[in-house]
């Protein structure tokens, strides 16, 4: 695993949404990113493009976002790659099923897109603070 | 008068008129017969009454009934005895009984004369009749009433068990009369196992204080389905106040739980829903107005930012509409703890500092006594302190002071927040809690808040059981107080853990999240330990610096610098190092190096595990101390 947060792939149904987290990641963060519209296609992706992190929504139509990192984590290659949730669903017991998944963290949506590098950057330190 | 009496009972001066009958035997035989006949009568009689006296356990005046009936069986006695003495001289033994006859004949008309006014009092069958005429009427007037309003009935004799139930009652519930006996336990059977405890709950708090019984619940059908239904009773004491029967009515309430599970879903749906366009719009605002598109001329930066300020105020809104949503469904979890409260109100002072910034109101809080614990959701509190401490700021002149002081009262403990602002205009006073009331118009600016955030904070008291008033005057300002229990001293005064030397053992806590460095305190205290916080690194270096610690758990992210520093200069701040339980975020840091005595996942964290893990380690280096030396 990459000591060095760059590349972090974004998965969201919603174009809009992965548009301002783009932006928000790479003008504000300066990474880099890639985006993919469902969890089926950013299994895919995760294998082409290598991401240090993904941010992956909750909600999604067909595959969500559970279903995606539980196919992750199946997967020997992928196991390791954090996955960050992002959703609008975060109370407390929802927050303690996602972590309980194997999610590293969860951002709260709506999510302030100044903030958002910083509250990854902050996830991913402490995952290698040790 | 003497003599009189003497020569009246002797035998001389009174001559019996003898057994003669005129000499004449059918005279003779005509008196046999009539007293054997009216002997065998009377001793029919107490025969009678005593079968009658077995057969109505409930009859009145019972020892009545007993004492006339010796004295029946007794004049019974007596003319079986005149036949006897026709041809046995034994006037002795006629006198004798005669003499009881007399006795407990006198005796039965006493009780008699006694028990008249009581025996009055008794109603006549006429007045029997009528009374039954009536109980009949009320009865069916109650059988329409119940049937009307398909409410089922249930009368419970707590003594015995014995339990009636309408034909309503059973008929809701799909039971036949045989399928459901009069009996609690054909109820208790068939409540929902997840409302039983809550069930003897209310009932307890009926029993003991006479608190109204209703209560929702969830009773199984027949067919295995459950029906929530809502109940009402009210139980009947005894002298001693023992409660001995209770009566309450069931009714259906399964319509409209199913509409407000609906309007619940709905507005968590459109509530969720609503986020999803304002995260784009939210986010493509923000990252304007954050300048991360570059510069933008001054007319468009100031109309991106009243949109962006906006969607703010929305998201607020949104929220709260959730907030007030999942209280009034009771789907909002709390997690109670009995906390300090002074690192509570330190904590929402803290968290709320640049709201009052924006209003140029700063916040002064009182000394609260470190002693002073509740037992709440620590994050519950700290929504309602924002609510008061953020209403409080934009109440506030420019450059006033809102204070925040806790105190205890009659054995609770009052948390108030005043503001020295224009005060609440007093048509407002009645709608001051209610949902998106404010008011305006008489203040010296608009508040930009959402309406609801004293309605919440309303609920969230008193979901944490406490209540919540105000006190206002015209220009002078206002002060928001609520009151909560404070828990009992055994939870509150734990016993410590001390060193062999009898000191007791200090535990530092270097976490920067002050969520999870309260938790760990949290932990820590109820188990003996007297704790410290530090939220950096420095801080960290100057506790350790003035105080010996017997461990300290660390984080390894902190803001000024990492946990691994802190660690590598421990042997320049202490001479006497603490073992270190490094409380890190994630699996990977369990690779730790070899200074640290020990890693926990945070997310793996619970009470017993942390205390356990700490006092493992405080020992483990006793023993590695003890090795030392020898």
């Amino acid at each position: 695993m990459a000591q060095t947060l760059k590349r972090i792939l974004c998965v969201d149904d919603e174009e809009d949404i992965l548009q301002v987290a783009k932006l928000a990641l790479e003008t504000v963060g300066g990474f880099e990113t890639r985006q993919c519209n469902s969890g089926a296609e950013a299994l895919i992706e995760v294998g082409q493009y290598n991401p240090d992190m993904i941010l992956l929504d909750v909600m999604m139509p067909q595959m969500d976002g559970p279903a995606t990192l539980k196919m992750l984590k199946g997967d020997a290659t992928f196991a390791n790659i954090p996955v960050i949730f992002m959703t609008a669903k975060v109370q407390p017991s929802e927050i303690e099923q996602y972590l309980k998944l194997g999610a590293i963290g969860v951002v709260a949506k709506p999510f302030d897109p100044m903030e958002l590098p910083k509250q990854i950057e902050k996830l991913w330190k402490q995952l290698h603070a040790a | 008068m003497e003599q009189a009496l003497k020569d009246f009972f002797a035998n001389d001066a009174f001559m019996p008129h003898g057994h003669c009958f005129l000499w004449l035997k059918q005279i003779l035989w005509l008196h046999v017969f009539s007293d054997g006949l009216v002997a065998l009568a009377y001793f029919s009689i107490p025969l009678m009454l005593l079968w009658f006296i077995r057969k109505r356990a409930d009859l009145p005046f019972k020892g009545l009934f007993v004492l006339f009936s010796a004295f029946i069986l007794l004049c019974g006695i007596t003319h079986l005895f005149s036949i006897w003495v026709l041809w046995n001289p034994d006037y002795g033994m006629e006198g004798i009984i005669k003499l009881a006859t007399g006795i407990v004949s006198g005796i039965t008309a006493l009780v008699v004369w006694k028990l008249l006014p009581q025996a009055l009092a008794l109603p006549s069958p006429i007045q029997l009749h009528k009374m039954a005429e009536a109980s009949r009427i009320n009865e069916e007037r109650l059988n329409l009433a119940l049937s009307g309003a398909s409410d089922g009935l249930r009368d419970w004799n707590i003594i015995t068990g014995e339990t009636y139930y309408s034909p309503r009652f059973r008929e809701m519930l799909g039971y036949s009369e045989k399928e459901f006996p009069g009996h609690i336990d054909s109820f208790n059977n068939i409540t929902h196992p997840e409302d039983r405890e809550r069930i003897a709950a209310e009932l307890k708090k009926h029993f003991a204080e006479h608190a109204p019984y209703n209560i929702e619940y969830r009773l199984q059908h027949k067919n295995g389905h459950y029906i929530w239904f809502n109940s009402r009773g009210q139980a009947a004491f005894d002298a001693s106040g023992k409660p001995v029967r209770m009566t309450g009515f069931i009714t259906d309430i399964s319509q409209p739980k199913a509409i407000e599970q609906m309007k619940s879903e709905f507005i968590s749906t459109v509530s969720h829903e609503l986020r999803t366009p304002l995260t784009s719009i939210r986010g493509a605002l923000g990252l304007i107005t954050g300048g991360a598109m570059g510069n933008l001329p001054e007319k468009v930066t100031e109309l991106v930012g009243i949109a962006y300020k906006n969607s703010t105020r929305l998201v607020h809104i949104i929220d709260d509409i959730l907030d007030i949503e999942k209280i009034e469904s009771g789907r909002m979890e709390t997690h109670p703890k009995t906390v300090p409260l002074a690192e509570l109100l330190k904590q929402s002072v803290e968290a709320n500092h640049s709201y009052g910034e924006k209003y140029r109101v700063s916040f002064m809080l009182h000394d609260v006594p470190q002693d002073m614990k509740v037992t709440v959701d620590p994050d519950r509190l700290m929504q309602a302190m924002a609510n008061l401490l953020s209403n409080a700021a934009k109440f506030s002149f420019e450059g006033g002071t809102v204070e925040i002081n806790a105190k205890r009262k009659d054995g609770r403990i009052h948390i108030s927040v005043r503001d020295y602002g224009q005060g609440i205009p007093e048509a407002f006073h009645s709608h001051i809690f209610e949902k998106f009331a404010q008011a305006d118009g008489s203040t010296t600016r608009r508040s930009e808040g959402t309406g609801l955030g004293l309605s919440i904070t309303k609920k969230l008291v008193e979901a944490m059981g406490g209540s919540i008033g105000f006190e206002t005057e015209t220009g002078k300002g206002t002060t928001f107080f609520f009151d909560l229990a404070e828990p009992p001293v055994s939870i509150m005064e734990p016993t410590p853990q001390t060193n062999p030397s009898g000191h007791s053992l200090r535990i530092l806590v270097c976490e920067d999240d002050r969520d999870i460095g309260m938790l760990l305190r949290t932990m820590l205290e109820p188990a003996g330990f007297i704790v410290d916080n530090a939220y950096t690194l420095a801080e960290a270096r100057r506790c350790l610096l003035e105080r010996s610690y017997a461990a300290m758990t660390l984080d390894m992210a902190l803001p000024d610098g990492s946990g691994a520093d802190l660690l590598k200069s421990m042997h320049k701040l202490t001479t006497n190092p603490p073992p270190v339980l490094i409380v890190s975020g994630s699996e990977m840091a369990k690779d730790i190096g070899s200074q640290v005595a020990g890693v926990m996942v945070k997310s793996h964290m619970s009470e017993t595990k942390i205390v356990d893990t700490i006092l493992s380690l405080i020992h483990q280096a006793a023993n590695s101390k003890k090795q030392e030396i020898l």
